[in-house]
């Protein structure tokens, strides 16, 4: 976790730095910094000033928000809910200073817009090619190009139904994810190729090229991303599922790793592509059609009454994004903020818990019972069929839970054990090895004459090592 | 060829989607035989709804203008006839034009310089209008 969390939010801020200064500041349809503005004054001192000014703030303020988050890799790792919290606010301050100086320039250049009169056609009209319209279900890749991707990630829950032990525990949650994703992609192919053809230019075979490019390269991509992560995912599962005693993670997470990095690759060289490509075209032509949907836009967010499609592309960037003004964009905008606030209070009370509470078993009678935060447990001392002391903890792989430098919480599969229930404070032998029905036990004390104790209170160790 | 679509407008938008259409048949944009979108494309590409766009196709159908094929779509009639009724709603709404270009100063050459400069911006393809002779 220590290298993962300051890696993931290195990459979330440079993915924010690389869209934000460099994509936006970049001429794209005639627009500049989110502001939709003529040929003759993009290339203006006054415009151009801006962009400039909000590439030094860039320069300035996120290698500062950088460094500002050194000192939560400094964290303990036995304060684990601390170190994640003090993560995610750092993550989320990165995002809404990023959004806030974007916002302040992009606001400054549209005042600008307005006081020079530079409105680019006239507001409130929806302009159509018809031949274009015509002609854009030829445009996409087929879907039936998704189907190799289709196989392969249907493999896993194939494998899981076999009903091999070694899948017993989460299998099926983990083996459907390169099939969901691969859904994901089937769906973001479908949004792209029914997107509304666009018009950038009085001439139809303008309109056309550039519509194509749009919609051939970017079906291409989202195949070519799914055929990625069905490969990377599918070869996760079989390491993680297959071989599941073998413990060198990054092996087994390096083939998913790198269809990611490839997909990213992917990603962004279709957005280029296309931008470059359009902007040729555009500027080859003599008769552009100018859209001006800047008052749209200006929230920061799409809010268009006269669009009545739910998802559109994002302005700015890869992606898309929902329209406020429909009922189902707003459903699904707040949904995500309510989902993604849900997953971070969860996972940090989670944490608190796991951090201020600890593990422990009692006896009552002849009952037992191991409290932990949602990993409790509790079975009768006439099933315990061993009880084992071990002095040291064999190799182990977490299959869910909590595993920090202080102590390992959750399902695990354990070498020479198969899928267990940890309640270990590490470095502290002796370990308790409790085989019950249907599940095995591994718990400890805080210190070793606690963990003697519960020995005790079990009827004694049957057999050591 | 491009239809502008004013959303603010007062014109309803299928009677404005009808004129565009006309009026590009008429300046030769849209030639005879020339395919048009499907409800359904066009819908989704102007943002409005299907029966709006359904309605102004089916004026179109049934002003001769265009015809509807369930598995290719609309296309422009290759041929456009005009019809004893068409001259009569032509003189009715000519009678109401002349009446308030009168009353608002433009005087008859005005109006016939007019219709002379439209009636020669109907570009190339012009559509082939059989003889009246003998229709009435």
């Amino acid at each position: 976790m220590k290298l993962l969390f300051p890696g993931l939010c290195l990459f979330v801020s440079l993915t924010m730095w690389i869209t934000f200064s460099v994509t936006s500041c970049k001429v794209s349809r005639n627009r500049l910094l989110g502001v939709t503005l003529p040929l003759e004054a993009q290339k203006l001192p006054e415009v151009t000033g801006i962009v400039q000014r909000y590439r030094r703030a860039m320069g300035v303020c996120y290698p500062l928000l950088m460094l500002a988050g050194v000192p939560i890799v400094l964290i303990p790792e036995r304060l684990p809910s601390f170190y994640l919290i003090s993560m995610w606010v750092w993550l989320l301050i990165t995002c809404l200073l990023g959004e806030r100086l974007y916002r302040r320039y992009n606001r400054e250049l549209y005042s600008l817009k307005q006081k020079r009169g530079w409105l680019m056609g006239r507001q409130r009209m929806v302009t159509v090619d018809t031949q274009v319209s015509r002609m854009k279900k030829t445009m996409p890749v087929s879907r039936l190009w998704f189907l190799p991707s289709l196989v392969i990630a249907a493999l896993c829950p194939l494998l899981v139904m076999w009903n091999n032990p070694a899948f017993s525990d989460y299998g099926w949650g983990g083996a459907w994810i390169p099939l969901c994703l691969t859904m994901v992609c089937i769906l973001t192919h479908h949004i792209t190729a029914t997107r509304p053809a666009r018009v950038y230019s009085e001439n139809s075979e303008i309109n056309r090229a550039c519509n194509f490019l749009y919609q051939r390269s970017w079906s291409v991509c989202w195949v070519v991303c799914s055929l990625l992560q069905s490969i990377g995912g599918s070869l996760l599962f079989a390491f993680l599922f297959l071989s599941p005693e073998d413990t060198n993670e990054i092996w087994t997470v390096l083939p998913y790793l790198l269809s990611i990095v490839a997909m990213l690759v992917t990603l962004l060289y279709t957005h280029d592509h296309i931008r470059r490509g359009q902007n040729l075209l555009i500027a080859a032509q003599n008769a552009p059609v100018y859209i001006d949907e800047d008052e749209y836009w200006i929230s920061g967010f799409y809010n268009n009454p006269n669009d009545r499609h739910v998802v559109v592309e994002k302005r700015d960037g890869t992606g898309f994004t929902f329209n406020l003004a429909t009922f189902w964009g707003k459903a699904a905008t707040y949904a995500s903020f309510l989902v993604i606030a849900g997953v971070l209070l969860f996972s940090s009370v989670f944490l608190l818990l796991l951090d201020s509470r600890s593990f422990s078993l009692t006896v009552s009678g002849n009952s037992a019972s191991v409290s932990a935060p949602l990993y409790g447990a509790s079975f009768s001392l006439d099933q315990v069929e061993e009880v084992e002391a071990l002095a040291s903890l064999p190799e182990r792989r977490r299959i869910n839970g909590a595993s920090t430098a202080a102590y390992d919480l959750g399902r695990y599969y354990v070498s020479g054990y198969g899928a267990c229930t940890l309640y270990i404070y590490k470095n502290n032998p002796p370990y308790l090895v409790i085989r019950l029905p249907g599940n095995t036990l591994l718990l400890n004390g805080k210190t070793p004459e606690q963990t003697r104790e519960y020995a005790d209170l079990l009827g004694g160790v049957k057999s050591q090592p | 060829m491009l239809i502008t679509l004013n959303m603010s407008s007062d014109i309803p938008i299928y009677v404005q989607l009808r004129n565009q259409i006309v009026m590009a048949i008429g300046h030769g944009k849209l030639a005879l035989g020339e395919g048009l979108p499907t409800v359904r494309q066009l819908a989704q590409d102007t943002g409005v709804n299907a029966m709006t766009v359904n309605k102004a196709y089916a004026i179109l159908k049934n002003e001769g203008y265009i015809e509807i094929d369930r598995r290719h779509g609309a296309k422009v009639s290759p041929s456009l006839d005009v019809t004893g009724e068409f001259r009569e709603k032509l003189e009715g709404e000519l009678e109401l034009l002349i009446a308030e270009s009168e009353l608002k100063g433009v005087g008859r050459e005005d109006f016939l310089e007019m219709c002379g400069r439209i009636f020669d911006s109907m570009g190339t393809g012009e559509p082939q209008i059989p003889s009246t002779e003998g229709v009435l």
